[in-house]
């Protein structure tokens, strides 16, 4: 009886160690797991940290654009009356230039959706009026002689090559 | 730019406050809609005189507010069944009932955070937490209160930048979106940096009680085997 109680005895002792063990191990095996997902997430803190602040950098330098009136800071979501008030134009002269007579479009209509009206590229759009702020720039009088530019005929046949938008 | 952008962009244009908040409506219940980047240019649209600012902000927390309830009382409806199925059914294996009940009890203790901090600071997961807010039971009352005070910064915010920084809203939006990214990351970072210490502390304590009990195993063996010896009675066993 005595050494089936000590067999007892050691075999309780043996599986005691033996779960100690395991649970060491499950620990272990999940402080890998932990570790190993922290350094992504570390690596993607990292990036991310590093594209906010690009970004923030980007945005320093298109705001001093805008700020000193460069015209190659027009957008697809402007206005006519937002260009109008951004880049220090008369809004009926710019309205009369690309020759947008309806009254809602004039106020609500954004370049994109101008040139969607129109079945052409925005970017054809963004450059005449770019153009045109230009012009008016050297010369205010240009509002008294409306350029006929948005007219099928004149404005959408207007010479776009790539050299031409490089040098604006 | 976004492919809807434009379209939303000149239907706020068009149509005024009432797309607007249709389209914050329609994104607080977790359709991906570029919200933030429209209320930018919206509070840019306000600095050209478009739009008035204070209606633009009183539109946009009501529009929000009424998103994220529609979305609470979803998951309070048909979320929570859900859960209660996934908790009685035990289907999914690594969703066991303990496990649903404790993330219950957690986000009743803590809920309230992540409703607030959803709101402006990971926006991309309001609808999200909205759903889960609902489906865990949690309070409509308070729910309602951090999700007001959150809409209220989270509307603000971009109109704000909006209506400043007008022209460059589209820049604004990208700083917002990368920061948004950098916070996400940042939390889960803070939550697996404190998960890691608490399972090296568990280990190293474990260890140690490993160590004492080996070496009371050991004291305890070399006190028998000396007896044995000493009495001479037979083997130990193997």
């Amino acid at each position: 009886v005595d050494v089936f109680l000590n067999q007892v005895v050691w075999i309780s002792r043996i599986e005691g160690r033996r779960k100690k063990t395991m649970v060491v191990l499950h620990v272990r095996r999940r402080l890998i797991g932990v570790t190993f997902l922290l350094c992504l997430a570390l690596i993607g803190t990292i990036l991310s940290a590093v594209n906010t602040i690009r970004a923030y950098n980007q945005f320093e330098q298109y705001h001093q654009r805008v700020m000193a009136g460069d015209v190659s800071t027009i957008s697809p979501w402007m206005t006519l009356h937002s260009i109008a008030h951004v880049y220090h134009v008369p809004e009926v002269c710019l309205d009369e230039s690309l020759h947008v007579s309806n009254p809602a479009l004039q106020k609500h209509a954004t370049l994109f959706v101008l040139a969607s009206s129109a079945r052409k590229p925005v970017d054809d759009l963004i450059y005449a009026t770019q153009q045109w702020i230009l012009r008016y720039r050297k010369n205010p009088d240009i509002c008294d002689s409306p350029v006929d530019m948005i007219k099928p005929e004149n404005f959408w046949s207007f010479p776009l090559s790539i050299r031409e938008r490089g040098a604006l | 730019m976004n492919t809807i952008l434009p379209y939303l962009l000149n239907g706020l244009q068009e149509y005024g406050y009432p797309l607007l908040w249709l389209s914050i409506f329609i994104g607080a219940l977790g359709i991906p809609l570029p919200n933030s980047l429209v209320l930018l240019a919206a509070g840019a649209f306000a600095a050209f005189g478009d739009f008035q600012f204070v209606l633009l902000t009183s539109v946009s927390v009501s529009a929000f507010v009424a998103g994220d309830s529609c979305g609470y009382w979803i998951g309070r409806f048909w979320g929570s069944k859900v859960l209660h199925w996934l908790e009685t059914s035990g289907k999914v294996p690594l969703l066991k009932p303990q496990t649903i009940e404790r993330s219950r009890v957690y986000f009743n203790r803590r809920g309230g955070w992540a409703i607030f901090f959803s709101r402006f600071l990971v926006s991309g997961l309001g609808g999200v937490v909205n759903i889960l807010a609902g489906a865990e039971l949690y309070p409509y009352r308070k729910f309602f209160v951090y999700d007001v005070l959150g809409e209220i910064l989270g509307a603000l915010l971009p109109l704000l930048l909006g209506y400043v920084f007008a022209t460059s809203w589209e820049m604004i939006g990208d700083i917002l979106g990368s920061f948004s990214l950098f916070a996400l990351a940042f939390v889960i970072v803070v939550f697996l940096g404190y998960q890691g210490i608490r399972l090296f502390r568990r280990l190293r304590k474990l260890k140690s009680a490993k160590q004492a009990f080996f070496d009371k195993e050991l004291l305890e063996a070399s006190m028998s085997s000396s007896d044995e010896l000493s009495s001479s009675s037979g083997k130990l066993p193997r």
